[in-house]
């Protein structure tokens, strides 16, 4: 019987085996997104979906699988079987912060996934009340040390109230933390000047920074943002080295062949060099920053360790 | 303001295009029927839905997905009427005096009213969004923690007895409502409360499935013993299919007055439609002369919160789209939808894409005169769902529910989770205890909770927060009176009985001393 067992066993592999790569994909590929449809991270997936279905002649269908920030998405395509038909849409969330977020979590971000392409950053805003005399972050420090538990921030995801509090602990200021369910009320909240502050992603607050109803003082790269070339880095002005943005990328179950992962990456990369999905992309406040699998890949293991270590700093229990 | 004529009529031309009728018109039926279809959601079918509105232009997506989110609650409340079936929880309320009609032959009179409701309701949620959308997104802004706080304070204190049946036992069925609602991540601390190790509650208990457990399963279980061959068709006379002039005296008020509570509630940030028609029963049972007749087949307690619940829908528009932030997960993902059609939601968006903004306004009138049209004679057919024998019924509708819930987050737990809720709630139906205020307590307990505490990081511990801005004095003010005067009333009560007892020995002495 065994053998038999055996025996099936090995045509298997030499039937499915070799051919895996030629005719992937032959059915349609699910993404399954950690977030809410209508959330940005979901967004972007679909963008990007709607354009790689044509490329790989199959469609792609996003699934949302929302909770325990992500830890049930990943969980799920972890376990998933590896032959690149169950990718997942990870974040700095499912693949940094849950790390120390979490003290017994059901995946592990580094050795359950093989990275496939990354999708993008999201750049976030410093944003203030219009009302308080702030100006620029030099502005802000000084207020705050004028003004000893006057200025509250308003924290809409974990990545947010990760970057106030390492702000708020490189710059010696106190930050009172008022933690939201979403980013919608807290922004209400700041825009009505119940609470000082936020960091907040671009595109959740763009229109209110435009109407002047809040003051964007920073973004929290690195490097400036192309698209607002004049608002300065938290870096440059008050923290050298201050360079945290959200990210998103395609992940695909440990064990899934080579030859899919590249593929997949190749036809990712194409995508994001197309004008109009950059420009959509862009609309979005995700910024394409494409590299090649094995980059990402050390990519994703080194935000790991970042986040992680940034999450317990910011004093935020594991659960 | 004085271009706002000139805008609309704008807006009507670009609603009426036949391109942008015919997609509204998908929209509303597509709503429509997703709405009867028990806990199939709004969100899984506009995610769905949302591919295809890539390749089409930006106003004619946006006219399409607004579309199933109205047009879903006009079917939302058939079921909860005819079946005791919440296939929304917006329109979970409307089962506590919808559902008694249909026993007494009158669930048709009671959809002719929901239909009324509904279209009043959302008629004046569109007065609103073009008249006054400005002036309302600034009252909005003044709603902050502390205000919400005391409003669902107010809330809780006035639905506590929304349930006929012992005070007692409503209470505490609300007491488990507001335990039930703290299973999930705290967002203060992030600590996973009462979650068993459980990932997917990390996100609390499923409303949806809160709603259809505790009233479609649990009732199914009771009426599977009850009711032994047959169905509800000897119930229903032809006649009783439209509303009676007195039927529609008695609707007019409560209606109006559901539709200033939902538009109002709409604009509170976090709270949407399901809120809405909680408190515009509880509200409505609290002002009635007769409270005694709500959960009997009141048409009051059927009129005030469907009006409720569509004007919320409708005025739930007014901050998404005329600030560009979304009052709950459908209108987040509108606007997702927007911004994928390259189109930024914001305070701009009326003045820099008129088309979308006034043609949108446009086609809820459309839409909803459309929903009306095919709603109305629909009626009769829906009443004769009752035909079908309980055997084939249930099992479908189950089913229905099944798939439904499934499809919220693409996970078997929805499921499971739905039908222990349903045991559970069938062993409360035994015992006495009305389910409606678990999904009251249920749905204002967490909001209660991370608002007060939110109020209270911001004052700093001050308690006096609460009191200060005169709309969070008015409404504990308000909660002060009602505890107050109900235990008045209660006192009140018991000393007249004393009394009536007292003076029965007296008469029986002065006979004797005759």
């Amino acid at each position: 019987m065994a053998r038999i067992l055996a025996l099936i066993g090995c045509w298997l592999c030499l039937v499915t085996g070799p051919a895996v790569a030629d005719d992937y994909p032959n059915k349609f590929v699910t993404v399954i997104v950690p977030f809410a449809a209508g959330s940005g991270s979901d967004t972007a997936a679909r963008v990007i979906g709607q354009y790689l279905g044509p490329k790989l002649g199959q469609s792609i269908i996003v699934e949302n699988r929302v909770g325990a920030t992500g830890a049930i998405a990943s969980t799920a395509v972890a376990r998933a079987t590896p032959n690149g038909y169950t990718l997942l849409l990870g974040t700095n969330s499912t693949h940094g912060s849950n790390s120390a977020l979490y003290k017994k979590l059901t995946y592990d971000p580094v050795k359950d996934f093989v990275g496939v392409a990354d999708t993008g950053v999201f750049n976030y805003f410093l944003v203030v009340n219009p009302s308080l005399p702030i100006a620029s972050v030099a502005d802000l420090i000084a207020y705050g040390k004028a003004n000893p538990g006057k200025l509250a921030y308003a924290g809409g995801s974990s990545t947010s109230i990760v970057m106030a509090e390492t702000f708020a602990k490189e710059t010696g200021v106190a930050l009172l933390k008022v933690p939201y369910r979403s980013n919608p009320p807290a922004l209400t909240d700041v825009i009505a000047g119940r609470v000082s502050m936020m960091f907040a992603d671009m595109s959740s607050t763009i229109s209110f920074v435009k109407a002047g109803s809040l003051r964007a003082i920073a973004v929290t790269t690195r490097d400036r943002s192309p698209q607002y070339p004049d608002l300065p880095t938290i870096s440059e002005t008050a923290v050298k080295g201050f360079d945290l943005a959200s990210w998103t990328g395609l992940f695909a179950p440990a064990g899934t062949p080579a030859a899919i992962v590249e593929k997949l990456n190749h036809e990712v990369n194409a995508v994001l060099a197309m004008p109009e999905v950059q420009q959509r992309l862009i609309s979005l406040g995700v910024e394409p920053t494409p590299m090649s699998a094995s980059d990402f890949n050390s990519f994703a293991g080194k935000e790991v360790e970042k986040w992680s270590r940034l999450v317990k700093q910011a004093g935020i229990e594991p659960e | 303001m004085g271009d706002t004529l000139p805008n609309l009529l704008h807006g009507f031309s670009v609603a009426l295009e036949p391109h942008n009728l015919m997609w509204s018109f998908v929209g509303v039926l597509i709503g429509n029927v997703i709405g009867v279809l028990p806990g199939m959601g709004i969100m899984a079918t506009i995610s769905i839905l949302l591919p295809l509105t890539f390749g089409m232009p930006p106003v004619a997506a946006i006219l399409m997905l607004a579309g199933i989110y109205y047009g879903a609650q006009y079917g939302g409340a058939i079921c909860s009427i005819l079946l005791n079936l919440p296939c929304h929880a917006s329109h979970a309320v409307t089962c506590l005096d919808g559902y008694p009609m249909t026993l007494q032959g009158r669930g048709g009179v009671a959809l002719g009213i929901t239909m009324m409701a509904a279209f009043f309701g959302a008629a004046f949620g569109i007065m609103q969004m073009i008249f006054f959308a400005p002036f309302l997104v600034s009252i909005a802004f003044k709603f902050g923690p502390a205000e919400v706080c005391t409003l669902m304070l107010l809330g809780l204190l006035a639905g506590a007895t929304l349930a006929r049946g012992s005070a007692l036992k409503g209470i505490a069925m609300t007491v488990v409502g507001l335990v039930l609602g703290t299973v999930g991540t705290d967002v203060d601390t992030g600590t996973a409360r009462f979650t068993f190790g459980a990932l997917s509650l990390y996100n609390g208990v499923d409303l949806v499935a809160v709603a259809l457990g505790f009233f479609g399963v649990a009732e199914f279980l009771k009426s599977v013993n009850t009711i032994k061959v047959g169905n509800l068709a000897g119930m229903m006379r032809i006649r009783d299919l439209r509303p009676s002039r007195a039927d529609l005296r008695q609707a007019a008020l409560p209606i109006l007055r559901g539709t200033v509570i939902g538009s109002l509630c709409s604009l509170i940030p976090g709270t949407g439609p399901t809120i809405a028609s909680f408190l515009a029963y509880a509200a409505e049972k609290r002002i009635s002369r007769t409270p005694g007749i709500f959960g009997q087949g009141a048409i009051a307690g059927v009129a005030s919160p469907e009006a409720s619940t569509h004007s919320a829908v409708q005025a739930d528009f007014i901050p998404t789209m005329s600030l560009g932030i979304p009052g709950d997960a459908v209108m987040a993902l509108i606007l997702g939808a927007l911004i994928i059609q390259g189109i930024q939601p914001g305070p701009q968006l009326m003045t820099e894409h008129p088309d979308v903004f006034w043609g949108l306004i446009a086609s809820f009138w459309v839409g909803n005169i459309l929903l009306v049209i095919l709603n109305v004679p629909m009626i009769g057919v829906w009443v004769k769902l009752l035909q079908i024998p309980f055997r084939y019924l249930f099992p479908f509708a189950l089913f229905f529910i099944c798939v439904g819930v499934y499809s919220t987050n693409n996970e078997m737990f929805g499921v499971v989770q739905t039908l222990v809720i349903g045991v559970v709630g069938y062993g409360l139906l035994r015992l006495g205890f009305h389910p409606a205020p678990i999904l009251l307590g249920f749905v204002l307990g967490p909001r209660l909770e991370e608002n007060f505490r939110r109020a209270l990081t911001l004052s700093r511990g001050d308690l006096g927060v609460f009191v200060e801005s005169p709309i969070s004095a008015f409404f504990v003010a308000l909660g002060v009176t009602l505890v107050v005067g109900q235990i008045f009333f209660a006192c009140r009560k018991t000393r007249v009985v004393r009394d009536l007892a007292g003076l029965v020995p007296d008469a029986k002495g002065a006979l004797e001393e005759s």
